[in-house]
């Protein structure tokens, strides 16, 4: 599975600490899954769209 | 490749240490130790030995408890690491306990493993019975968390 959480985090010109901290998860977690080393459970891969404001389909894509 | 702040570092350490349940564990070491050591002196009564077999029981149970607080408290990637790792230990570590029970069968009770920092074979030799499996945890939960997150 391929994402876009890197791109759309730089774009507003967020940390990964405080992308980490509105989803109330780690940093280590952010930068796992930008590097595409770990996949999000369902929940959060939802709660990281939301957060966006974007469709979960648009944020994550098969890979 | 960006360095992460000396803030995010201590906030990463946090986020995956309890001192709790740190605490928890090493309690549970102290007090099968001391028990151990208090079960080997010879013409112990049978209610102090009875006192001194139950005494870690306690302790176990309140190591239960912060490791089910500590679990919970972890977001998910770190379940995930923690689930991997425990998926490579737990078999390593049954087929430790089973090698020192083949040893034992083989040479009887205790088996006289040599002990750790050059102590007696006799005096501490048990310990690594228990540090061994500890330690094949820590360094597995390196290497996975290392595999997964690329440790940044």
């Amino acid at each position: 599975m391929t994402n876009r959480v890197q791109e759309l985090r730089l774009a507003r010109g967020w940390t990964q600490a405080r992308l980490a901290e509105e989803l109330d998860v780690s940093r280590q977690t952010i930068y796992a899954i930008e590097s595409g080393r770990f996949d999000p459970s369902l929940p959060l891969a939802f709660r990281i769209a939301r957060c966006f404001g974007l469709a979960i389909e648009e944020v994550f894509m098969p890979g | 490749m960006t360095r992460i702040s000396r803030a995010d570092a201590w906030a990463d350490l946090r986020r995956m240490f309890r001192l709790r349940s740190w605490l928890a564990g090493w309690v549970v070491v102290l007090c099968f130790g001391v028990a151990w050591w208090q079960l080997r002196q010879p013409g112990l009564a049978p209610e102090a030995r009875l006192i001194w077999l139950l005494i870690p029981l306690p302790a176990v149970a309140w190591a239960v408890r912060e490791q089910i607080v500590h679990h919970r408290q972890l977001d998910e990637f770190h379940r995930t690491v923690n689930a991997r790792a425990a998926e490579i230990t737990w078999p390593l570590t049954i087929g430790w306990l089973a090698f020192v029970a083949l040893l034992a069968t083989a040479f009887g009770f205790p088996v006289t493993i040599p002990g750790p920092f050059g102590l007696p074979p006799d005096e501490l030799g048990w310990m690594e019975v228990l540090f061994v499996p500890l330690l094949l945890h820590m360094v597995t939960f390196v290497l996975v968390h290392k595999r997964l997150s690329g440790q940044r």
